[in-house]
């Protein structure tokens, strides 16, 4: 691609997937759209372009982001996982397992940005990150979560078919289920 | 030996075929083939106007023709003049009246949001930049976005050439209770509601709904000299193709037998033309949701095989969340008037029912708002009237359930007004009036709703529920129960499938259907596995190409009720065909048999002589065996002579809990029970209930797209404002079915699921916040505002 003159590319070298990659690109690009556009890598959805449904949801160091609304110059040097770094057709997580034994999707749009946010959740579960249901009383493990808990946590990701009772579901039964490490 | 399938498939609860794929982000959806180009792919970003009316005076695109990376910027004032040739029959998504928006084939401005220029550059960013750099000035002219001040309008009359309330001018087929009719009288309502015993009369108003599919709406296109190539967000891949063929003028008799096609499988089309490739073809393998706004093809899809055509490259282009408010339509804003009397016992005397709907100032849009009050109860007297308020707003579309969702909503909110006039348990009025035939007289094929009643009931525990509202307390909440039920029209038209069975013992079965998110790839699977007798991994299922077999819209509840039946009959013609080289076969046990002698059992030809697996004969064969079939009415179901009307029927159970200080409403539990006939795949259909209530209860608390009064836009164009359910908002759901097969529709008994889902939530909801706390909210959405003056 022609580099524009006012804008001239960065290069920036960001993990992705567990393969470092060295890119060139706009520093108006979010993470979204270099994924997307420039890596091939469409698992991670363009759903508003603002941070306001989730079905972008990346993993940026380990933390849940979403990738539309992070700049991609500004992930030089840091770890980035996206579904395909999830888990792939033959090798799917156990969380991806669970939607699809749970139906928690429909059309599959907002389903890769609920996975990788499912699987966050697990994590900060484990972990003791409290939330506004229970902010006084941190769990110590994601199969302790209340359906409220999981609701409440997963309410950054909007699914527009309404599977949201499918999603609790497969969150229980891989809360229940995956060990905290794979999480 | 071929592995065969001796249990049964239909009806078993089955794992989407497409679940790895939609888990791990491998669908391809129609942005997503950008994956299939290098830098050759340009990006197109839309510029829209602010102004809601006049003309465009001057559009200044110096400066973003002069940005880095800028290829061209497209406006009405370099656009090429496209043909837009109209169809010989319009299909039934489009409005009958009016004339679609043909972007930048004109200075004129009908809404806020609508497309004046297109930007296309070498990247996104590039492309996006620039577009905030093209100056548009408009010459404006009063505009008019008012529904309430507009629908008391006197009615416009032949010679006026501007907008007004009007009844619709073409009411789609001459039927009263199909079509879309301005006025239907049976009896005399107004003496009889005038004479009721108890009456009720309610003004209840349902604002603006986007559909918003989490996948925004996105097209690429390409040229192979005059062949045209689309990938584009759609509910029908055919329809699409004819839209853009018609566009461009390309091969009028190409275009002109598609019309056909869509009576006609479309195999025996091409080989009338002796071409097995259309010059246009569709590619859309996975819709990402769309619930409507994909049965059109929008102005962004032309425009960008258009920008294709001229930059001979590629172009993509994906729509923002904000374009999406005023781009692919959404459900209308409207306002109805419900008048219900009944004896003293609760019949209904006098039904009269009227709407308001807004429409665009340049097509008429209409919606089955009013059918469901000529079908829903018993009643002598009856009187619907329709009409229609043109506004300076995009025109509206379908989204599902359209019509239905909205007049069913008032009948229904309508219904536990008199009850509670009466003193009499909801449910059971609804009991009480329960049809046995429409309005007109003709009898229902299959209806199992007072089952339904007694399922929901038991299910939500109705029996305990006091019948007086404000009686539940709970803590801080006051709790309440409501109850409504739902009718949907059950539909089927003609489609098409082919089914190639190959010596390796799988099938390939093709459709141009589409799957948006019902699961219409596993459901035909299902199908296919079924009539073959093979075990469901030996499906391959495809659709979403408009090289396949035509197929009608996906739309209207009618893919399973349509394509099912075509699956089936093109499988079934293939086995024919492998019958027919077996029996010819001196190596086959059913040698020298006669066809109607054979049969298919569990994936086994049965003849006088011996038996052998479809599959090893067609191993032996060596060779790919393949036929094409079509099944269906040439027009949809509905519209055609018949001794039955068929509908979907059902109910719908909230338990709602209100906060007694903050007023704020909150949904804790739903059940619903549907009577859609036979149901094909026990998961995917409860999947499509739940979400149908997902959407209905948004209907009813949050969703509104708030018109600003000054200058006529959508102030909450975004996400984060438009507020869609989240997974907190989402409570317990339950989907249950009660009925049996309706043999009468089609050959699999199937009347299909995803918009009886979402018809009835809304209005149970609110039936609910009324019991909880006494306040019946009577304009949509219920925001704790509305109830908290009351609590």
């Amino acid at each position: 691609m022609p580099a524009p003159s006012d804008s001239p590319l960065v290069d920036v070298a960001i993990t992705i997937n567990g393969e470092s990659r060295d890119l060139s690109v706009d520093p108006r690009a979010s993470l979204l759209d270099t994924l997307r556009l420039g890596l091939d890598l469409n698992g991670s959805k363009k759903g508003c372009n603002q941070g306001a449904c989730g079905a972008c949801t990346v993993l940026l160091d380990g933390e849940r982001v979403n990738a539309c609304l992070v700049l991609a110059v500004t992930c030089d040097g840091q770890e980035v996982t996206t579904v395909e770094g999830i888990g792939m057709p033959g090798h799917l997580h156990p969380l991806q397992d669970a939607f699809i034994e749970h139906d928690g999707f429909q059309c599959g749009y907002c389903t890769p940005g609920q996975i990788v946010s499912g699987v966050a959740l697990l994590a900060e579960a484990a972990t003791g990150q409290p939330s506004v249901v229970d902010v006084d009383l941190s769990p110590d493990s994601a199969a302790h979560l209340s359906d409220e808990e999981l609701s409440e946590r997963m309410s950054g990701n909007i699914c527009r078919c309404g599977a949201y009772p499918g999603i609790r579901a497969a969150l229980r039964h891989a809360a229940q289920t995956t060990p905290p490490a794979s999480a | 030996m071929t592995t065969t399938q001796t249990t049964p498939i239909i009806g078993q609860a089955t794992r989407r075929v497409t679940g790895p794929l939609k888990v791990s982000g491998q669908a391809t959806y129609a942005a997503e083939f950008s994956k299939d180009f290098g830098p050759e792919l340009a990006h197109g970003v839309l510029v829209t106007t602010m102004a809601a009316s006049g003309r465009i005076a001057s559009i200044d695109t110096e400066q973003a023709e002069a940005a880095p990376g800028v290829v061209r910027v497209f406006t009405h004032l370099n656009a090429p003049e496209l043909p837009y040739e109209e169809p010989v029959m319009r299909p039934q998504v489009q409005p009958q009246v009016g004339d679609p928006l043909r972007p930048l084939q004109t200075d004129q401005i009908f809404f806020s949001g609508q497309t004046v220029a297109v930007v296309v550059a070498e990247t996104l960013e590039q492309a996006e930049h620039a577009a905030t750099l093209v100056r548009v000035t408009v010459d404006e002219a009063p505009a008019d976005t008012n529904l309430h001040a507009a629908r008391q309008r006197p009615e416009a009359d032949e010679e006026q050439d501007t907008p007004r309330v009007s009844a619709p001018k073409k009411p789609a087929e001459n039927s009263t209770m199909t079509g879309r009719p301005s006025d239907v009288t049976v009896g005399d309502p107004d003496a009889a509601f005038e004479a009721a015993a108890h009456t009720v009369d309610l003004d209840i108003e349902i604002k603006t709904l986007v559909n918003h599919p989490i996948e925004p709406h996105a097209t690429i296109a390409w040229w192979e000299g005059n062949k045209l190539t689309v990938h584009d967000k759609t509910q029908w891949v055919d329809n699409a193709r004819h839209k853009l063929a018609l566009a461009f003028g390309i091969r009028q008799e190409e275009i002109d037998l598609k019309v056909d096609a869509l009576n006609t499988a479309k195999d025996a089309v091409e080989s009338v033309l002796g071409i097995r490739e259309s010059s246009v073809r569709v590619i859309t393998p996975f819709t990402g949701g769309g619930f409507g706004s994909g049965l059109r093809t929008w102005p962004h899809t032309f425009l960008t095989a258009m920008a294709a055509r001229e930059l001979d490259r590629p172009v993509r282009l994906v729509l923002t969340r904000a374009e999406m408010f005023t781009s692919v339509g959404h459900r209308p804003h409207n306002l109805q008037r419900v008048r219900l009397g009944a004896d003293a016992d609760g019949r209904l005397q006098s039904v009269i029912h009227e709407g308001w709907q807004e429409t665009s100032v340049y097509e008429e849009y209409t919606m089955n708002l009013l059918n469901t009050t000529r079908m829903a109860y018993a009643t002598p007297n009856l009187r619907t009237t329709y009409r229609l308020v043109p506004l300076n707003v995009q025109t509206p579309t379908s989204m599902r359930a359209p019509g239905e969702c909205s007049g069913a909503h008032a009948l229904e909110v309508t219904m536990d007004a008199l009850a509670a006039e009466m003193g009499m348990d909801p449910l059971e009025l609804r009991r009480r009036n329960n049809a046995t035939h429409d309005v007109q007289g003709t009898p229902f094929s299959s209806k199992h709703l007072a089952e339904a009643y007694d399922l929901g009931a038991e299910k939500i525990g109705w029996a305990d529920r006091p019948l007086a509202p404000r009686s539940m307390r709970d803590g801080d909440d006051w709790v309440g129960l409501g109850v409504s039920s739902t009718f949907y029209p059950a539909n089927r038209i003609k489609a098409s499938a082919s089914a190639r069975l190959l010596p390796d013992g799988t099938a390939q079965v093709h459709t141009a259907a589409s799957d948006m998110g019902p699961g219409t790839y596993v459901s035909m699977t299902m199908v296919a596995a079924d009539t073959l007798g093979l075990p469901l991994d030996k499906v391959r299922f495809a659709l979403g190409d408009s090289d396949f077999p035509h197929a009608p819209v996906h739309g209207g509840s009618m893919t399973m009720a349509s394509v099912g039946p075509a699956v089936r009959a093109a499988c079934q013609a293939a086995v024919q065909a492998v019958i027919e080289l077996a029996i010819d076969d001196d190596a086959s046990p059913l040698a020298g048999a006669s066809a109607n002698d054979v049969r298919l059992e569990h994936g086994e030809l049965i003849g006088p002589g011996g038996r052998e697996t479809l599959m090893d004969a067609v191993r032996r064969h060596g060779e790919p065996v393949e036929a094409t079939a079509a099944s269906g009415p040439n027009k949809l179901q509905m519209l055609m002579p018949s001794d039955y009307v068929f509908h979907s029927y059902g109910c719908v159970f909230a338990r709602v809990r209100v906060d007694a200080r903050t007023g704020e409403p909150r949904v804790e539990k739903v059940v619903a029970v549907n009577d859609v006939g036979k149901v094909i795949n026990p998961t995917t259909a409860a999947s499509q209930t739940i979400g149908g209530v997902v959407m209905g209860i948004g209907m009813a608390l949050m969703e509104e797209a708030i018109l600003d009064p000054n200058f006529h836009r959508y102030a909450n164009d975004t996400l984060a404002e438009y507020h869609a359910l989240t997974n907190r908002d989402a409570p317990e759901i339950e989907a249950h079915f009660v009925g049996e097969p309706d043999y009468e529709l089609n050959p699999l008994g199937a009347r299909g699921v995803g918009e009886i889902a979402t018809v009835g939530t809304s209005s149970a909801v609110i039936n609910a916040i009324t019991h909880a706390t006494g306040v019946r909210v009577l304009s949509l959405p219920a925001t704790l505002d509305k109830v908290l003056h009351a609590v």
